[in-house]
């Protein structure tokens, strides 16, 4: 007989998980709370992905066609785990959806719930919310996606704007001390995108650190190097408004400038990743545990970073902490693996 | 210029879903005192129904209650010397509502010049000092109202400071039995521009004169809201809940409108030190980073203020730029003698302009009150008095 | 303290260390110095720095290279650039209390009696003189035009009949010249009794002995009264 394994989540992570258990003959469960699969990229409709610069489709795309066709895979919408037990090695679960209600045994669990973007209203020093033209990555990732990027405030192209690092990242004035890991090469390689879609907008990147790690340093030498982008060091303290409608920065450039206060008409906040309330969920629900910085916890983080401390529960993608998609697709493919070991052996 | 200010107008109207978070620990100093009260190491001055509290949402969404009579002026040692028509302006409300209050001599400055000025003293000596005070609100059986920017930031970084340390506890008690009293903290550290917040929409039935042409500018002062920010006042209402509310408040309450400008955060240059001694340093960043600002990119009528040091800094070093090429003038005040000005109080009497430097004529001319009747007036009270006239106060004094 | 034979003081290494010591265990010096992200929030907020060699970046920078030549060399006119304003510490990522940490300095500067705090705090000596004798700060008597010549021709006017004008501000405890308010001495004796438990009179006498002097004859008087 056929395992059974429920994913929750359909983000990269667990769209991955899903379509590798499926084509290993195992009945996939997967569960999305959203109408929709394709997780945090197709909600705010990513049009081109770090590091290449790929068409999203073609990855996230891809993906979601791969679960659809895949008659082993059973979806749930609006979906979420009602109740849940444990059974010796099994486990028993309620699945509501916009179906009704089911329950179903599993032999393992993969949870791969994702995070949340960082709300930059929380943080009240950037005046998102009080300003137009200030927004975060990825409502500029959204405006892209739909192709049309203009200021909020007049329906203009910018004649400049500021990219602002770190935003819910590490800053102990919202609890978030980590570094989101992704806000850094998701920023730059926005920056690249404006300058080749908008040559006559100048951009500047704020830092404290600039964070494009591995391959992902190529973008960051791209942006200075083929498309001027203007990389400053030093975090921003204050935004104010300033002339002709334009909103000013205030900061310190610790290398050049000294003081500086720049007016732009568009300011993009480079919002981190958070683990949401999804987390806590997850944890409450299955008796996992949750870390320090609100994600889940690993049962080792080095050596088994896909398990949970509970057995047959396993983790993948952005639930975890924050990473790249690549990331999560292959922890996806890791957690399908540990959970499909733990089904054959328990069944 | 009405271009100018097209996108500095309106900001102080924006509304919001308002969601701060605080990742450092904040809520636990309230918990910590009621604790510590419960261990029987420290007494607290309760805010009770006796009086009236109206609650305010601060940074992080925690409830404030402000306490709304049943009163102790703790009034400000800068202030009362040079701009005494800040806490008369505030007695007078008070009157006006019936407020409880008591206002007297057995009160000393919170001393905290000596702390952020010339460093001659110490956290044993400013806890003490703090706690004399509060404790002789206590033994009156009323709740301290801070006047001062300054003292507010103090008394909120003492109460902190003896909330978490046992040894400055101990010391404080100790001196504190010296001096026949106890070792008291109120529930809340209150400023009494959060009195003028909460009353707002109270103050603004008492309203005389339209002010929908008036532009205000606000300039907060950094000891209220950048001292233990998690303490102050921010509506969702008011730029978004993205700014402390105070002040502005009171003025859109009003119906004045309230202009932003690019120099908000800014401080007023009065430095503690640089007021005294480097001057040209106090003096080049009022007009520089506060008048000039206000004055060219907000058009503004009246700068308003929620401090003493603040208040005199802006409005006395006006006059000195003129000769170094700064034309710009704006008057200076505090909210609540915008508002007692905006409700009918006597310019003279009452608001006491007569102290301030920088021209506030224009600006009365321009709500419409007639400051010159008010300045006759004045004239002969002071002849009355100068013949041996009793003196019309705001309460008798015991 | 050494001399060279020009009679100028030399620092030694022991000393310098003694003094960063002295900082470290303040009870509130781990509380303000934690780590520093290098970032410049704090500093691209600051006031003095835009007039002054002045930076809390560099204030937290130095406290955390355990470089006891760095600390004291911001022991001189350098914290006293500060403006106390806090802007710093609403904003630090960190956490960290630049401002703060200047305090910490700036006590020590005058504790000791080092010559930058003396030649510092000089002028303030009618200030300093109203807080501890009085519980009280600017006096309304202060503000006079020889004393405040850029404040302008108003400062006359103000200060022109003054007991009549100050009879007329309807609060009964305003109505003096000398005081912002007048001060119940009750209210002045147990200030002093805190003073003198708190070491505070210790420290005004270390730094400026003459004005300890005056501010002890007031006391006697208040006491004797
Ligand atoms: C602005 C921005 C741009 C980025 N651009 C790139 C890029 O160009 N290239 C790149 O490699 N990476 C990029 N990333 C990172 C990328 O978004 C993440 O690596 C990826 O989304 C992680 O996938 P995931 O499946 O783990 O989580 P998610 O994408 O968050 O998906 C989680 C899914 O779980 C669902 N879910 C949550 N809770 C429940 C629940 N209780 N029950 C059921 N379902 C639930 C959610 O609805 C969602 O569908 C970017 C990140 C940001 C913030
Ligand atoms: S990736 Fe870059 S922007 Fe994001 S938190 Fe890390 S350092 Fe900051
Ligand atoms: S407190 Fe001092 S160091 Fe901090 S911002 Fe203000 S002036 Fe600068
Ligand atoms: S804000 Fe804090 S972390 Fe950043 S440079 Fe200043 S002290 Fe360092």
């Amino acid at each position: 007989m056929a395992e059974n394994i429920l994913v929750i989540g359909g983000g990269p992570a667990g769209l991955h998980a899903a379509i590798e258990l499926a084509e290993l003959g195992v009945n996939v469960s997967l569960v999305e709370r959203d109408t929709f699969l394709g997780g945090n990229p197709k909600k705010f409709k990513y049009k081109y992905l770090f590091p290449d610069l790929q068409p999203a489709d073609d990855v996230i795309g891809e993906l979601i066609r791969r679960t659809e066709s895949n008659g082993n895979i059973k979806k749930y919408f609006s979906a979420n785990i009602e109740s849940f037990k444990e059974e010796g090695k099994k486990f028993n679960a309620v699945i509501k959806s916009d179906s009704g209600s089911e329950t179903k045994t599993f032999d393992s669990i993969i949870v791969a719930t994702g995070f949340e973007h960082f709300d930059p209203a929380k943080d009240s020093k950037y005046s998102y919310q009080l300003f137009d033209d200030v927004i975060d990555i990825k409502d500029l990732e959204r405006m892209m996606g739909e192709g049309n990027f203009t200021r909020p405030s007049n329906g203009k192209t910018p004649k400049n704007v500021a990219f602002i690092l770190c935003v819910g990242s590490r800053d102990r004035h919202v609890g978030n001390q980590y570094c989101s890991r992704v806000c850094c090469t998701v920023s730059v390689k926005q920056a690249i995108e404006l300058r080749e879609h908008f040559p006559e907008t100048e951009v500047y990147i704020f830092y404290m650190d600039i964070r494009t790690y591995g391959f992902y340093e190529d973008l960051y030498w791209k942006a200075m190097e083929e498309h001027d982008v203007q990389i400053v060091k030093g975090r921003v303290a204050e935004i104010t408004s300033g002339p002709d409608n334009t909103v000013i920065c205030k900061g310190e450039d610790t290398l050049l400038r000294g003081p500086f206060e720049i007016p732009f008409d568009m300011v993009v906040l480079a919002s981190g990743m958070e683990g949401g309330p999804q987390s806590p969920e997850m944890a409450n629900k299955l008796g996992i545990e949750l870390d320090e910085h609100g994600f889940l916890k690993y049962a080792n983080v080095t050596l088994s970073p896909c398990k949970s401390n509970k057995d047959g529960i396993f983790l993948a993608g952005a639930c975890t902490g924050p990473k790249a998609i690549a990331d999560a697709i292959i922890e996806g493919g890791a957690a399908a693996m540990n959970a499909y070991i733990y089904a054959k052996k328990n069944s | 210029m009405a271009i100018e200010i097209r996108n500095r107008l309106g900001l102080a109207d924006v509304k919001s879903d308002f969601r701060h978070i605080a990742g450092r620990k904040i809520e636990n100093i309230h918990e910590e005192l009621l604790e510590l009260e419960a261990k029987g190491e420290i007494k607290v001055i309760h805010i009770t129904d006796a009086n009236k509290p109206i609650e305010a949402e601060t940074l992080f969404g925690r409830k404030k209650k402000i306490p709304t009579t049943k009163l102790w002026h703790h009034k400000s040692c800068g202030q009362c010397g040079n701009i005494p028509g800040y806490p008369v302006s505030l007695l007078w409300f008070m009157n006006k509502f019936g407020t409880e209050y008591i206002d007297e001599r057995n009160q000393t400055s919170c001393t905290a010049w000596n702390y952020h000025g010339s460093a001659t003293s110490n956290p044993v000596g400013l806890a003490a000092v703090a706690v004399r005070n509060f404790h002789r609100a206590y033994e009156l059986g009323l709740f301290p109202l801070i006047h001062c920017a300054t003292s507010f930031g103090d008394y909120k970084e003492m109460r902190n400071l003896l909330v978490e340390n046992k040894e400055l506890r101990d010391e404080v008690r100790r001196i504190m039995h010296k001096i026949g009293r106890e070792l008291v903290l109120p529930e809340e550290i209150v400023h009494y521009s959060e009195w003028v917040h909460v009353m707002r929409f109270e103050i603004a039935k008492l309203k005389k004169y339209d002010l929908s042409n008036i532009i205000t500018t606000v300039h907060p002062a950094c000891h209220c809201y950048k001292m233990i920010p998690e303490d102050c006042i921010y509506d969702k209402n008011i730029y978004a809940g993205k700014r402390t509310a105070v002040s502005t408040g009171v003025a859109l309450a009003l119906g004045a409108q309230v202009a932003d400008y690019s120099t908000w955060y800014d401080c007023c240059g009065f430095g503690f030190r640089h007021i005294l001694t480097e001057r040209e340093a106090s003096r080049s960043f009022v007009m520089d980073r506060k008048i000039r600002p206000m004055v060219r990119e907000a058009n503004s009528d009246v700068c308003i203020t929620q401090d003493t040091g603040c208040t005199t800094t802006l409005d006395k070093n006006q006059w000195i730029g003129k000769a170094m090429g700064y034309t710009e003038q704006v008057p200076v005040m505090a909210d609540v003698m915008f508002a007692a000005l905006a409700c009918g109080a006597d310019v003279y009497k009452i608001v006491q302009l007569q102290w301030h430097t920088t021209d506030w004529r224009p600006l009365c001319e321009k709500m419409g009150i007639d400051w010159k009747k008010s300045e006759e007036e004045y004239k002969a009270y002071l002849e009355q008095l100068r013949s041996g006239g009793k003196p019309e106060n705001l309460y008798e004094y015991a | 303290m050494e001399y060279d034979e020009n009679g100028v003081s030399i620092v030694s290494n022991e000393f310098k260390k003694e003094i960063f010591e002295e900082a470290k265990k303040d009870f509130r010096y781990e509380e303000y110095v934690k780590g520093c992200l290098n970032c410049g929030v704090c500093t691209g907020g600051c006031p003095p720095h835009r007039f002054f060699d002045f930076s809390p970046r560099m204030v937290l920078q130095n406290c955390k290279s355990n470089d006891p030549e760095l600390v004291w060399g911001m022991m001189d006119e350098y914290v006293w650039a500060c403006f106390q304003c806090f802007t710093c510490a609403m904003i630090c990522p960190f956490l960290n209390n630049p401002g703060g940490v200047i305090a910490i300095l700036r006590e020590i500067s005058v504790r000791r009696g080092f010559e930058s705090a003396k030649k510092v705090l000089k002028p303030y000596s009618r200030v300093l003189l109203k807080l501890t004798a009085y519980g009280n700060q600017l006096s309304p008597d202060m503000i006079q035009p020889d004393f405040f010549p850029d404040w302008g021709p108003h400062i006359g006017y103000a200060s022109q009949d003054l007991p009549l004008k100050r009879k007329a501000i309807p609060m009964p405890t305003l109505q003096v010249t000398n005081l912002a308010w007048d001060v119940a001495p009750e209210a002045m004796k147990e200030l002093y009794t805190i003073f003198e438990e708190a070491g505070v009179f210790k420290i005004i006498e270390v730094v400026d002995p003459a004005l300890y002097e005056i501010i002890q004859d007031i006391v006697d008087d208040v006491r004797s009264e």
